[in-house]
């Protein structure tokens, strides 16, 4: 799990091009959006991608998206369960 | 973002209201009620002081008019948004407006593509009626729509659009991102206004009419990061019940090899190009009611 949490902290430096932070500046528990990293709704689309290229999620459902988008944590947990790649 | 760059996306007025235009739209002809909004302009203009001088410095420095030019032009371009929005109630009510659309028709040409496609709209002519115009038996049309709208309206819309393969979406919270992702991910077609902020600060420059303006990132960022095909649409009134329905394709072969950034940028500058030559030819339809260049 701490491998997949580091690895989504990768990918989401790359994809949203935060080249000001490393995965080391990303706390596990802390809230993606808004108080936390400060990702908006552009950046939400972009973690859709995220999760849908590289793990073959499809988040269509906003009640369990949000739930996902949490933190990290929330995140590796949902790709541990429901990854297909 | 400053506040005058930011748009409540709401609609004024209350739900009675709109029974009662609608009403008057299918009782009275559109001409009587073209006439009493004339008279009605002037003073719109005086209590909506930002708004006039925001046309008068558009008309002034983007167009080069003289000030009484720019002076008459605001009462214009008040008249023709006022009548915009009649023709908006008018479609409502079941009244029909010719329009002449372009050839070869793009967007039929990728509605048969399994990939989906972004239609660009704009506060240029009279975008909502490009949504009746717009018609895709084999794709759903997904219309991104500023929150905020009154729910009796939105209601008429969907009415409006329910033959047409039309689902809105309002731009609430953040559950609406989630509907616009699966609509992408099928394949769909989504339609976003991609000339004002809303939803995000984030913004692209680009030279319109000779200056450069801030335009919004997201539409921009969905077409890069998807790589998908765009459209970009206007439609412009042309007569009492006239319309001319313009559509250029933004996307190059070139772009599709481009990195991310670079593709975002190619597609502002080729909408801020089709933005331009819009509005070189029919410069009193623009209405974006603030100070889009500052």
């Amino acid at each position: 799990m701490e491998d997949l949490k580091l690895e989504l902290k990768e990918k989401i430096i790359d994809a949203l091009n935060l080249v000001d932070l490393t995965p080391a500046d990303i706390q596990d528990d802390a809230p993606i959006f808004m108080e936390g990293l400060g990702l908006d709704s552009i950046d939400a689309l972009e973690l859709m991608l995220l999760m849908e290229k590289n793990y073959g999620i499809r988040l269509a459902n906003p009640a369990e998206g949000k739930q996902v988008f949490k933190s990290i944590n929330t995140m590796a947990e949902y790709v541990n369960a429901h990854r297909t790649k | 973002m400053s506040e005058e760059r930011q748009w409540s996306g709401r609609t004024h007025g209350t739900e009675w209201m709109h029974k009662g235009l609608v009403w008057l739209f299918r009782v009275l002809p559109l001409g009587v009620l073209y006439f009493f909004m004339a008279l009605v302009v002037p003073f719109y203009m005086l209590f909506n002081h930002k708004g006039y001088l925001a046309i008068y410095h558009y008309l002034r420095y983007r167009h080069g008019y003289g000030p009484l030019r720019a002076f008459c032009g605001c009462y214009a371009n008040h008249f023709l948004f006022g009548t915009a929005i009649m023709d908006r109630f008018a479609a409502y009510a079941g009244r029909k407006f010719k329009v002449e659309s372009p050839k070869p028709d793009l967007f039929e040409e990728l509605s048969q593509e399994e990939q989906g496609f972004l239609v660009f709209a704009s506060h240029i002519g009279n975008p909502e009626l490009c949504g009746y115009m717009l018609r895709s038996k084999r794709k759903r049309m997904n219309a991104i729509t500023f929150p905020g709208e009154k729910a009796s309206i939105r209601a008429r819309r969907e009415k409006m659009l329910e033959g047409n393969n039309i689902r809105l979406i309002p731009a609430e919270g953040m559950e609406w991102l989630f509907t616009l992702n699966a609509a992408l991910s099928d394949g769909e077609i989504v339609s976003i206004h991609a000339d004002r902020l809303f939803g995000s600060p984030k913004f692209l420059k680009a030279t319109i009419l000779g200056a450069e303006a801030k335009i919004p990132l997201g539409p921009f960022n969905i077409a890069a990061t998807r790589d998908l095909p765009v459209l970009a649409s206007f439609a412009i009134k042309t007569g009492y019940k006239d319309y001319r329905f313009y559509l250029a394709r933004l996307d190059t072969p070139e772009m599709h090899v481009m990195n991310k950034q670079e593709k975002m940028n190619a597609l502002a500058a080729a909408y801020a190009a089709q933005m331009t030559q819009v509005l070189e030819k029919w410069p009193l339809q623009w209405y974006n009611f603030f100070e889009f260049w500052k």
